[in-house]
């Protein structure tokens, strides 16, 4: 188990660095921040004071040794445009995101895990049939055409829900409906083949032999073996309403990191994005890791292959 | 006196070609106390019977006639009727024990649901209820094997827990359906020696489906012999192994390693009939040596008795003999 912890923690930190390091080198030899940001009628003196302020006038690899320096002390860089730790201004931010993304998480799984599942016990009926169907839709829309069909649709011909904001709990609808659609489908589809795989298997009949009704057989035995390849699904979705919320928060003006994240690439606010970008990166990582401690506990099989291997 | 009795039971399946016909009409009577062998091959119906009788065949089996245990027809019963049946009157264990039992649940987990769901006093789970059955089926060191997984036993083991689960409930009846056809040969006769005992010490009928004439003849008090549906003999089982009557027995008989001359295989010419078909005469008739021309217009009735046949022109009993 030690062991375990240990090589998971190296893989994780070299991970992230390797994205950190990525994301430095990328963004300062795609344009030049102080021309953008000061402007080029503000004259070459003004530019290249800007330069000297933040020190963009170092060669790369010695700004790249300063700003892992930082990174290490916790110091993830100052903001050009607000002018203050870039830390700071994502992390005024973040509420609003995690609470997108929270509440959105909570629906898609509330939908799609039960339509799954019930579509697989009433395997080809209209039920299944309709999961089946509006799940290949959900997959083929992509976020920003779905979200501007809804924008269409309740904001501007029937205007009855609020399109921009965050205000209150109207605002939500909107950005979550867009948000979960696809995705409570992509989990529908996921549970369905999931308990399927299970309902066929021998212990079912056991479970029923041994005096288990239907129903008790289904929550008893069914759904926490199928539970397990959907915890693999869960941790590709956490990446997937990432770049959802990245994409939903743009379209519906929503004040939270991935508007930011937009903002800041526009302005060339370098720390800002690289402060946001490992964010994610860590979020992947734990999320990873939290994936690979929930398979050793929910299948024992695994954690026997794992100790042994 | 019957603690089961099937009568004119009939299984079919809902395919997209039409009906299959897993059984066609089948009459048996399991006695208390007594174990008997249902033989026949892969396809014959023999699991079908018994799994669409207590309702585990799924959705697409149709069951018609009659199964009366202990005075209730089992047929036609909803699944919540029948589920308080299975495990506590009625147990039934399967081919694959590895895969019987749910891989992410404890032996003592499954165990105790079994001793829950079935007894009127469970005790509180992990009580020594579930230690002493795993004593009673042989497993060394039981307090410790409540605590492991399927997959950190051996198959064997498994089997025995499976047994173990089965017999939580007291049931009156258990259905034993290739119980050991999976697992090594020293491990096979364990089990059949394990079943006998557990039957004679609480005075539990089984029933037990094997396409193994060796093991039936092992530990089964009477034996049924299956073909496509229909039971073509059955008898105590000393009467029909020393003197089969129907070919068809017959065949399986001179088709088992060991008994025919030279050390040669006397293998069953043909194949088994499609279950989509509904054959006039008697299904055997197409592979038969025997073969009359009423075999093929009508099926022939049951000659009555202790041990009977179904059978136009069987075999001489002198010369089986």
């Amino acid at each position: 188990m030690l062991s375990f912890v240990l090589r998971k923690g190296l893989r994780a930190g070299l991970t992230v660095l390797l994205l950190a390091t990525f994301t430095f080198f990328v963004l300062r030899t795609s344009g030049d921040p102080a021309v953008l940001l000061v402007g080029l009628e503000a004259g070459p003196e003004a530019v290249e004071a800007f330069r000297r302020r933040w020190g963009l006038d170092q060669p790369l690899w010695k700004q790249y040794a300063i700003y892992l320096q930082q990174l290490l002390s916790g110091d993830f860089g100052q903001s050009f445009v607000g002018n203050r730790p870039a830390l700071e201004v994502v992390a005024e931010r973040l509420p609003k995101t995690l609470w997108l993304m929270g509440v959105t998480a909570v629906v898609t799984l509330a939908i799609g895990i039960p339509l799954g599942v019930v579509a697989a016990l009433r395997r080809d009926s209209w039920i299944d049939r309709l999961a089946i169907g509006v799940s290949v839709a959900g997959l083929s829309l992509p976020n920003f055409v779905v979200g501007v069909l809804l924008i269409l649709l309740f904001g501007v011909a029937l205007m009855l829900l609020p399109t921009t904001g965050s205000e209150t709990a109207w605002h939500f609808i909107l950005p979550v409906a867009t948000m979960a659609t696809g995705d409570a489908a992509v989990f529908a589809r996921f549970a369905r083949s999931a308990m399927l795989d299970v309902l066929n298997q021998p212990f079912m009949r056991t479970a029923s032999a041994k005096g288990l009704d239907r129903r008790r057989a289904v929550m008893r035995h069914a759904v926490p073996n199928a539970a397990i390849p959907l915890v693999t699904v869960f941790g590709l979705y956490v990446g997937r309403i990432i770049v959802g919320a990245v994409i939903t928060e743009n379209v519906f003006a929503w004040p939270g990191v991935g508007s930011l994240l937009v903002l800041s690439v526009e302005t060339r606010d370098l720390a800002v994005v690289q402060t946001i970008v490992i964010l994610v990166g860590v979020t992947m990582v734990v999320t990873n890791i939290t994936i690979d401690i929930a398979y050793r506990w929910l299948d024992p099989r695994t954690a026997e292959e794992r100790t042994l291997g | 006196m019957t603690l089961l009795s099937i009568e004119n039971l009939t299984v079919s399946f809902d395919t997209p070609h039409g009906a299959a016909h897993a059984v066609r009409g089948i009459d048996l009577a399991v006695a208390p106390g007594e174990i008997l062998g249902l033989v026949g091959e892969s396809g014959s119906g023999k699991s079908a019977l018994f799994l669409a009788t207590l309702g585990l065949a799924g959705p697409r089996a149709r069951v018609r006639g009659s199964a009366l245990f202990d005075g209730t027809d089992l047929v036609g019963l909803s699944d919540r009727v029948l589920s308080r049946i299975r495990g506590r009157r009625v147990s039934m264990v399967f081919q694959d024990p590895a895969s019987s039992l749910n891989p992410v649940m404890t032996i003592g987990r499954q165990l105790d649901e079994a001793i829950r769901l079935n007894r009127q006093n469970p005790g509180r789970p992990g009580s020594a209820a579930a230690r002493d059955l795993l004593a009673e089926v042989g497993i060394p060191d039981p307090g410790r094997r409540l605590r492991s997984y399927p997959h950190e036993l051996s198959g064997g083991q498994n089997q025995r827990v499976m047994i173990a689960m089965m017999l939580a409930g007291n049931p009156d009846l258990l259905i034993a359906d290739e119980p050991n056809t999976a697992l090594d040969v020293t491990v096979q006769a364990q089990i059949l020696d394990l079943l006998k005992r557990i039957s004679r010490a609480r005075g539990m009928s089984i029933v037990l489906i094997s396409h193994d004439l060796g093991v039936v003849a092992q530990i089964c008090d009477t034996v049924a012999v299956m073909y496509a549906g229909r039971i073509v003999e059955s008898g105590p089982v000393m009467d029909v192994f020393d003197a089969p009557r129907h070919p068809y027995t017959a065949g399986l008989m001179a088709s088992r390693p060991g008994t025919a001359p030279a050390g040669r295989l006397m293998p069953i010419g043909g194949v088994v009939p499609s279950p989509f078909e509904q054959p006039a005469g008697c299904a055997f008739a197409p592979r038969c040596p025997r073969r009359r021309a009423a075999c093929t217009a009508m099926p022939p009735t049951p000659v009555a008795g202790g041990h009977w046949w179904r059978c136009f022109n069987p075999v001489e009993a002198a010369a089986a003999a």
